[in-house]
Order: C-alpha cells, then structure tokens, then sequence
C-alpha cells in the first residue's frame, strides 16, 4: 500500500499560509524568526478563538485549512510533533507560581501547556475519538509522527490521519538559550546559514499540518520511506546509513534527484552533511530549508512543504538551492539531524 | 521495503522505582503486605508540605545519584535518576546483550521531564549562563539514557498526559510487529515537582487524605513518583535466545473521548472504546479478562466515568478490577509503565491486588472494585491509562 501526503500547509516566517508559495527574495533576520500569523477570525469562530493562546491558534488554522481544502469533516486519527510546547503558558505557569509562593494560582496556564493541549483541542473540534498521538522528541518528533503515521496506513487501519509539527519562540527561552551562546551575533543573518563558520544558529517557529492518506487523488507528494535513528553506530557513517535506508526503500541512490539539508548555520551541523554533498549525491540538487523558516525543533514538518513547492510548482526561487542540476526534482531525500544525533530520514516522491 | 510481521511481543524484563521501594521485588513485597507508599510530604520543597499526602520515592537526588551510578552534576532531573535506575533493572533483568546486529529502540513516556530542575534554577543568578535549560526538554531524560545504555536505533518521548507510558508500550510493540526493531525498551519516568502539584491544585482534584479510588467519598487524587520500564522482544529473539518471557502484549487501543480539556465524559466513550478495541486486537471476550487494573485515580469524575465504561464493556459479568493508586499514588507520565509491570506480576503470581482505602461502592453505578489481596487464575489482564486532553489508552497482557 502507498502512503501519500495531501494538503499541506505552513503557517511560517514567510507569507507561506494564505499564498501557499515562496517568497521571490528571502529578507534577512538577525534575531529571530517569528510567524506571520495568518487573520484567525477567518478559520476560526471568535468565541473560541478567545479560549486559544497563539500556539493553539496557529495550528489549528494549519489543521482545519488542510482538511478544509479536502473536504474531509472528521480525520481518523491525530499524531502531533511538538518539542517544547505551549512554551509560553509553561513559563506563565511558571512564573505565577514563583511570584505568588504556589499561592492563589489559576488553571488555564496549567492546562494549555501540556503538550497534548494542541493534538487534544482538535480531537475535540472535530468530536474526533480515533487514535492521538503526541510525540515530544526534540529533533525528530515530526519524522516519528510520520512513521508512526505511515505504518497506520500500510496496514490499512485507517485512510486519512491529520499530522502535525508545531513549535513556538517564547521570549523566555530565547533569552535563556541567549545565555549559552545557542543564537548568532547580530553581524550574521539567516541568508548566511550555509556559508557560516562559527556555531549557533537563529531561531523560528512554525505549524506545518498535513493530511497522510492512502488515496491517490489529489496528493502533493508519495511518502516511500521515513527513519528515525538516534546516533551512528561507529562501524556506520552517516553516507552508509542512508545508502542502506535509500536501498531499503528499493530506491537506487542515483535516482534521488534532490537531497535537503537541515542546515541551521552552526558549523557543526553542516559539517555532518559534507561527505553527503560530495560523492554520494554528486548526481543531485542541494537544497536547503532552515533559511526560510528559521531553525525549530520540529521544522522537519516545514521541509515537507518545500519538498511539495519544489515537485509541484513551476520553478522555485533559487535561494531553495545550494547547488542546483538540471532536472525537475522527482524524489527527494530530506536529511536532518542535531549535532550528530536525533537523525531523521525522509524519502518523498512527486506523484 | 515489506518484512514478515511479527505476531507476537514478549516482555523479557522489568523494573521499577516507585514510593515502595527501588526495584520489582520491593514494590511487589509491598503490596502483598498491604503497605502503601503514600506519606506526608518529606522530600518536596513546597510550601503545600502540610497540606498534601503523597507517594514520594523514599530517596534525596543525591541518594538517587548514587543508586543509578551517576555521578553527581550541577543540574540533573530527578525523573531521568527514576528512569536510569528502573531501565538498569529492566536490562538486567532481561539478560540484555549490546549485539549491534539487534535492532534496539527506546521509547518512553513522561509529562514533566525536567521541571524540577527549571523551578528550582529559574531565579537564580539572574545573569549567570543557564545550564540547565537542556534538562528543560522532554526528550532529555531518553536522549541521556540511549548514551547511558548505548542505544542507536529509534529513540523518542510522548508526551500524553497520564498515559505517556501506556503509549509508549504502545508504540513499542508496533514497532516491533511491523519489524522497525527487535527489541525495544518501553515506559516511563516522572518526579514530583512544585509545577505539577501545583498544576493539579489549581484543577482542584487533589485529595488532602490517601486517595480512596472508586469510593462514593472519594475526594480526589493523590500524586506520586517513579519510573517503570519494561524490555519488549520479538518472537523471532525470544527464541533465538532461548530467553524467558514473563508475558505478552497481547492488545492496546488508544482512543480519544473529546469531551473536555481535564474532564472525562458523562457515558465514558473515550475509555469504552479503547478498551472495546484492544479486546478486538487481542482476540479476546470480555469474559476473558481475568482482572482489570483500573486507572482509578481517586477524583470524582475519572472513577465514575471508568466505572460506567466498565460497565457498558462487560455488563454484569464484570471481571476483579482495582486501582493501585492507592499504593503508589498517581505516578502520571509513568503510571503506564508501572502498572502494566504490575499487570504482569498478576499473572506469574496469580494474583489480584486490593484498592485499598475502599469503603462504599459509588451509587451511581452497579460495579465496585475488588478490595481484598486473593489468589486467582489469571491469563489476560487489561490495563487503562486515561489522561488530560481525553486520551485514553488500554493495554491488555496475557499469558506467554
């Protein structure tokens, strides 16, 4: 059974929710990457809208634009990818509490930031009881969402399942990470991720919703494989590793056309893609992603959509490409990884 | 690329660190003896101290340290000590071998991670580099135990509410029959902190007195702390190696009731249908379950909901059911884990355990829970794990 992946939307740093395109020029940012965030009142009635903080806020409209767009009025199941959180109501919670002494305190904070909050408000707009699923795992929470996903519809369980990736900026985990050197200086910019020479990167955020399907019609793009691996094995490099996976997917090497990178502009992480870029896709278009959206945990939901903007728009702005073929991409490899751990695998096909 | 599937998952190994003791044997004894976990408040710093009962790991982070042989560090999560201690239990206990050639894989459920350590450092040394920020992060506690223990394959952290671990279990064995992994160790880990007793204050489900599930008086839930962790082998490993199996996963159903953000639903459809559907999975009748290990927290509306759920799966006929929350208090993002261990004890000791504390059966429905410790015959027992934001998920573990 193939599995195939419809209706993706982004709500991103770009304009990608209401034009569902790229930008012709990418401004740069030097602090942080922040959504532009789509007119609620649109998707949403305003008395719920009320109760939702802005992380609820842009996945929902994420998720009910893309099963809007398919006229499906109840998914079957729910599988959400998030590595912090509602951040935000965290460190209200937080806060309330070291301020008041654990004294006086409300709930609602308590109750958006745990991290289900998201993936259990959507069961619940769609009065969905099926299967919900939240995975949490830092770098590779979306690529496990997809697996677990795929899997469901392989068996042929289930035919639609809705699939999420969200993660938010909160001014408090910025400034907290800022103390560890995790962001660049002011002097660099998110148009100099590939190019960089020192560590660190810039930040992002973003909710990237997509419908998984075992229906053909309609689809932006087949799903013939995911991976999720924590760390090499020493007897394995990173090259042999997805060489084995490509072929385990009964894909030649050759025939991957186009492989993206997670390239966030620390030198560390580019390092781990090198020997990839040289012999093995030699063959193949470099892309990259991170530029656009900024860097976030979860932003492997985000490399879908560019993947699906590249097989099924005309052209795309060259800014996409670290090193460009002739060739139209037909199968695409996404790689993303995390200072040599959490790895994530993904092998699309245009349909 | 098309494996056989594997039809079967074993349990090959178990541990647990709960509020009555450090390993498997501990926990066990304890309930045989009729010994609850739940106390005073001794090892939370909270100003609550007086006002809560709840069921602590009877260890300071530094005895903690030393019984996982961790060396001692400037910020580490109580919940990643919890959850190192009972995984080393677990592969011990399973005769684990690092071959490469295993595919191995972590998966594992909690809902604080580290909090303990973000509230306790937020303040402090306003301009001093925050170092335990990473301790932050939900995945740090499986990220930390895949380097202790070696593990490359698949790694990752679900975060569910009260039913992380019973996911996790999950998720393991669908891994395993759909052939990503041979083997993969599954549970989870939480500790107690200020954010989470807090957190369920505010909800104003917490009982001041020892929990007293599926009383007509119960007055909510008393919170507790641990890990448990258990190692899932296939078939084809479990005879290959010749290595004993201490049960199977026979069934489990993750199903959502989408009624409310913390409530649970007047007709219990959330908890019917997980249950309803893991009984499918497994094959089996309601009149096959011998005993059910409830979730029965102790708050009003859960214990209600999953009586009445109870009761429209198996009618009068309603198999033993319990809740050890009791003993061990509500252990949130590793009660999963936990239970499901207990759950298998059941059936290699063939036994059913008592829910303490109970006195009246509620009056809204006709079931009331088993209360006395008994010997049975025991081949398939279920599991439930309900939690926040509706999600409800049963396991079901029978007879190798």
């Amino acid at each position: 059974m193939s599995v195939y992946i419809k209706s993706i939307i982004a709500v991103s740093a770009q304009d990608t929710f209401e034009n569902n395109t790229l930008p012709q020029e990418l401004a740069p940012a030097t602090k942080w990457m922040k959504c532009i965030t789509p007119e609620f009142k649109k998707y949403i009635p305003v008395k719920v809208l009320r109760r939702m903080n802005r992380f609820s806020r842009i996945s929902s409209v994420s998720a009910f634009k893309s099963l809007a767009n398919l006229g499906i009025e109840k998914p079957e199941a729910i599988i959400t990818a998030t590595s912090l959180g509602c951040a935000d109501d965290s460190e209200k919670f937080l806060n309330q509490m070291l301020d008041n002494n654990e004294m006086l305190l409300t709930p609602t904070s308590f109750i958006q930031s745990t991290h289900n909050a998201v993936g259990s408000n959507l069961a619940l707009a769609y009065k969905c009881h099926g299967y919900n699923m939240v995975y949490t795992h830092d770098n590779n929470a979306f690529e496990t969402a997809l697996l677990d996903a795929s899997l469901k519809i392989k068996d042929g369980k289930l035919n639609n399942i809705l699939i999420g990736a969200v993660d938010e900026i909160s001014e408090e985990n910025y400034y907290l990470k800022d103390t560890l050197s995790r962001w660049k200086s002011s002097e660099e910019t998110n148009l100099d991720f590939a190019s960089s020479i020192t560590e660190g990167t810039i930040p992002g955020e973003g909710a990237t919703f997509m419908t998984v399907t075992n229906d053909k019609e309609d689809a932006e793009l087949e799903l013939i494989g995911t991976e999720v691996f924590y760390s090499l094995k020493s007897s394995e490099s990173l090259s042999d590793r997805i060489k084995r996976f490509v072929k385990n997917q009964n894909i030649d090497l050759v025939d991957v056309d186009t492989l993206m990178l997670a390239i966030d502009g620390d030198i560390r992480n580019v390092k781990v893609y090198q020997d990839l870029m040289g012999e093995d896709f030699k063959h193949a278009n470099i892309c990259h992603y991170k530029h656009i959206c900024g860097s976030y945990d979860s932003d492997g939901g985000f490399a879908v959509w560019v993947a699906s903007q590249m097989v099924n728009k005309v052209t795309v702005p060259d800014y996409v490409y670290l090193r460009k073929v002739e060739c139209k991409p037909k199968i695409i490899l996404i790689a993303r990884q995390n200072l040599n751990r959490n790895f994530g695998l993904v092998l699309l096909r245009a349909v | 690329m098309n494996l056989p599937k594997q039809e079967k998952v074993h349990i090959t190994g178990m541990g647990i660190i709960s509020a009555l003791g450090k390993n498997v044997k501990e926990n066990l004894d304890s309930i045989l003896d009729g010994k609850s976990g739940i106390r005073k408040i001794q090892y939370l710093d909270t100003v609550h101290k007086d006002k809560f009962h709840v069921a602590e790991v009877p260890y300071t982070n530094g005895e903690l340290h030393e019984l996982a042989g961790i060396p001692l560090m400037d910020y580490f999560p109580r919940t990643t000590l919890l959850a190192s201690i009972a995984v080393k239990e677990a592969l011990q206990d399973s005769n684990y071998s690092d071959d490469t050639d295993i595919r191995t894989g972590l998966v594992m459920g909690t809902t604080v991670g580290g909090m303990d350590v973000a509230e306790t450092n937020y303040r402090v040394e306003a301009d001093k580099p925050k170092y335990w920020v990473a301790c932050q992060n939900k995945s740090y506690t499986a990220d930390y135990l895949a380097e202790q223990f070696g593990i490359n394959d698949f790694v990752t952290t679900i975060t569910t509410a009260c039913s992380s671990s019973a996911n996790a279990i999950m998720i393991g064995c669908e891994l395993i029959k759909n052939n990503q992994l041979d083997r993969v160790i599954v549970g989870g880990s939480d500790s107690l902190c200020k954010y989470t007793l807090n957190g369920f204050n505010t909800l104003m489900i917490l009982s001041e007195e020892p929990c007293t599930p599926f009383d007509e008086d119960r007055k909510g839930l008393t919170l507790g702390e641990g890990a448990g962790f258990l190692v899932l082998e296939s078939e084809a490993l479990v005879k290959k190696y010749n290595k004993k199996s201490y049960a199977v996963v026979s069934g489990y159903s993750n199903k959502n009731d989408a009624f409310h953000q913390t409530a649970t639903s007047e007709n219990g459809n959330g908890p019917f249908l997980c249950m309803s559907d893991a009984l499918e999975m497994a094959e089996l009748l309601p009149k096959d379950i011998n005993y059910i290990n409830a979730h029965g927290t102790g708050t009003p509306n859960n214990d209600l909901t999953e009586s009445i759920a109870i009761e429209r799966v198996f009618g009068e006929q309603y198999p033993p059911f319990s809740s050890l929350k009791p003993f061990i208090g509500h252990t949130l993002g590793a009660a999963g884990g936990i239970e499901a261990i207990f759950s298998v004890l059941c059936i290699n000791k063939q036994i059913i355990y008592p829910s303490l504390n109970f006195k009246n059966p509620i009056s809204e429905v006709e079931v009331k829970p088993n209360d006395t410790l008994k010997k049975a015959k025991i081949t398939h027992v279920m599991s439930n794990s309900f939690g926040f934001g509706g999600n409800d998920t049963t396991v079901i573990l029978s007879q190798s």
